[in-house]
């Protein structure tokens, strides 16, 4: 398959602030290591999936990606182009391709504007749209999204819709500009189950009439199940394990991916599950531990996991784990 | 515990809120019973007006709180200041608030033992200390030291435990124990009230939106829509033969980690405006199997032994 995004060595590193006490004594900066050397490759029309807990990377993954922050090293490729050293008018050519989904629509639509002018103002900066044609493709939009009659939505502010709505609205902005890639960031977290099903689908349906490529962002695994062709999971800025989606729930090979799964509640009361739990809590991303990062928390860990940092492994055939047990 | 036809509204200035109304459902020595429903439904207002902590201007205008036989709405706010956290005691979802921020974990949780309990100072920070420990707090004497900020979620989380199980009540109602948490964590802390459940034999309430969470805690659960209870029997019913359309349509709703399927079906529109909401059945302006019927009130009924639904339509054997 054609590959839409590589990203190549990605790392992102956030300086931590130093105390008056550490600069008199000129200790050294401390870096938060949120994205530590990644590689992944997301094909086209595909759905791609990052999972990890909080602290893990993959929102800050889909920001450098989106160009909201500027990568501490690595590339980022689309179509085959380097994003970061692009000009300026190719670079806002590329943002029509590339759209985002935040988690929260109570806080990514401006309260004071209208849907008309939320979902309209793409249009506008980036296709010149104005008046009564913004206002028809606006009005297709959210029929698109759901939301129909659109022109019964379309002059309402934000806080008249619900939860689900306002992600539709955010999902018609985002689908404006006819993009070929959307970053969703958790975009059915904040939202009730029986709406969270309502926006998966449609978020599936628009794949198919758009010929979208996603990269979902979650940490909901049953989400992703349902959603993804292919996942990595992330932990402390590191992928341990990705492949194909099906391949890796069926045939989990790092510990860490097994915890994850078993730590999910599931609602057959007849599964008898045998957890794999972890001890502790994640620790801090400013100093990640030696060796192989999960190895803290690793309930299968062997003397070389402490010392050595495990390179990922391919398994069988795209599917990849960092992790000495399984090499 | 016997919840009889409690109802608590809320006077706004567009109307009455009616959060609660008219629900009832037991919880039996030693037995976890689970509340579930999504955002609004409820199920939040109904564990405040068990514990009588209402926030104003909410106030509970009928129905009975029956625990052991004394009706809990009787009794003087005296008196019920003898019941709370001694007998029946609640975790909240964010410890963070619930908390308070200047003071140290342990003496929070000696205020409740020293004030129950009798004890001294000294004895009653011995007893905060095993009670951390029952929690799988691994260094109890430092957390207890410290203060809420300085800990994690999950610890917040279990240090809120410790309190509500400090002065051993029969009751614990925990609202959200798990939402936010990240899933390790979530299935740390459900594994540790599996065990609690084993060894301490008193009663839980468990308020929950994810019925995953309720599915592995509970022996039965109460589903609650717009401030009703629709449908209530033992959690393998509910889970393998749902008969009310709400039910059935929040089962289809949720993603499975254990296999992959081809749709989810969702439920269509949202919850009710519960200042006016739809006449008769509440569930009816997004029920796919609503007729003429449905404008009129509907029954609990019984439908099998224990097994309570409140549709015009139950669906037999879905």
């Amino acid at each position: 398959m054609e590959q839409l995004v590589e990203i190549r060595g990605l790392k992102k590193y956030y300086p931590v602030e130093r105390s008056l006490i550490d600069r008199l004594l000129s200790r050294e900066r401390g870096y938060v290591r949120a994205v530590d050397s990644i590689d992944l490759e997301i094909g086209r029309g595909e759905t791609f999936s990052l999972v990890g807990e909080s602290g893990s990377g993959k929102t800050t993954t889909g920001l450098v990606l989106m160009q909201l922050t500027e990568p501490t090293e690595g590339r980022i490729l689309f179509e085959g182009k380097d994003i970061f050293s692009l000009r300026e008018e190719e670079r806002r050519r590329l943002r029509r391709d590339m759209q985002m989904i935040f988690q929260n629509p109570y806080a990514s639509l401006n309260p004071r504007m209208t849907v008309e002018e939320i979902v309209g103002e793409p249009l506008s900066i980036h296709l010149g749209l104005r008046g009564d044609e913004r206002r028809r493709v606006v009005t297709e939009l959210l029929d698109t999204v759901g939301l129909n009659p659109g022109k019964y939505y379309i002059d309402r502010y934000p806080h008249e819709f619900s939860g689900g709505q306002r992600q539709r609205i955010a999902i018609a902005r985002a689908i404006a500009l006819k993009p070929k890639f959307i970053v969703a960031d958790e975009p059915v977290s904040s939202l009730d189950v029986s709406i969270q099903a309502t926006i998966l689908n449609l978020l599936q349906e628009l794949k198919r009439e758009f010929k979208l490529t996603y990269l979902l962002i979650a940490h909901n695994l049953a989400v992703v199940r349902y959603m993804s062709d292919k996942l990595a999971i992330m932990y402390l800025g590191k992928i341990m394990e990705k492949g194909i989606s099906e391949d890796v729930f069926q045939n989990p090979q790092h510990p860490y991916t097994k915890a994850l799964i078993s730590a999910f509640p599931d609602i057959n009361p007849d599964v008898r599950r045998d957890r794999v739990l972890l001890k502790g809590e994640i620790p801090s991303p400013i100093a990640p531990p030696p060796g192989c990062r999960f190895h803290t928390r690793c309930p299968f860990q062997r003397d070389v996991c402490r010392v050595e940092e495990p390179g990922l492994v391919e398994v069988e055939e795209g599917h990849w784990v960092a992790c000495h047990l399984v090499n | 515990m016997e919840v009889r036809d409690l109802r608590t509204y809320f006077p706004t200035t567009r109307g009455t809120v009616k959060a609660v109304d008219g629900i009832s459902f037991t919880v039996l020595e030693g037995e976890t019973v689970g509340l579930v429903g999504e955002s609004g439904c409820g199920k939040s207002t109904a564990a405040l007006s068990i514990m009588r902590l209402v926030p104003a201007p909410g106030r509970i205008v009928g129905g009975e709180i029956l625990l052991r036989g004394r009706d809990l709405l009787k009794l003087s706010e005296a008196e019920m200041r003898e019941i709370r956290g001694a007998k029946i005691a609640m975790s909240f979802q964010d410890p963070m608030t619930f908390f308070n921020p200047v003071m140290r974990i342990g003496d929070q949780i000696a205020e409740g033992i020293i004030r129950h309990r009798k004890l001294s100072k000294k004895d009653a920070w011995e007893k905060v200390i095993s009670t951390l420990e029952v929690v799988g707090i691994p260094a109890p004497r430092e957390v207890a030291m410290s203060y809420p900020h300085q800990l994690s979620g999950g610890m917040r989380q279990r240090a809120m435990m410790a309190m509500a199980l400090s002065c051993h009540p029969e009751l614990m109602i925990a609202d959200e124990p798990t939402t936010a948490l990240d899933v390790i964590i979530q299935a740390q802390l459900l594994e540790l009230m599996k065990d609690l459940k084993k060894e301490l034999s008193m009663s839980f309430l468990i308020i929950s939106h994810d019925l995953g969470v309720i599915a592995e805690l509970c022996e039965r659960v109460a589903v609650m829509y717009a401030g009703k209870i629709v449908e209530y029997s033992d959690i393998r019913t509910i889970l393998r033969n749902p008969a009310h359309p709400y039910t059935i349509g929040l089962l289809e709703s949720i993603p499975r980690v254990g296999y992959k399927k081809e749709r989810l079906m969702g439920i269509e529109g949202s919850v009710p405006d519960l200042v006016d909401p739809p006449p008769g059945c509440r569930f009816s302006p997004r029920c796919r199997y609503a007729d003429e019927v449905c404008r009129r009130d509907p029954q609990l009924t019984e439908l099998r032994e224990g097994h309570y639904v409140l549709c015009h339509h139950p669906i037999m054997g879905g």
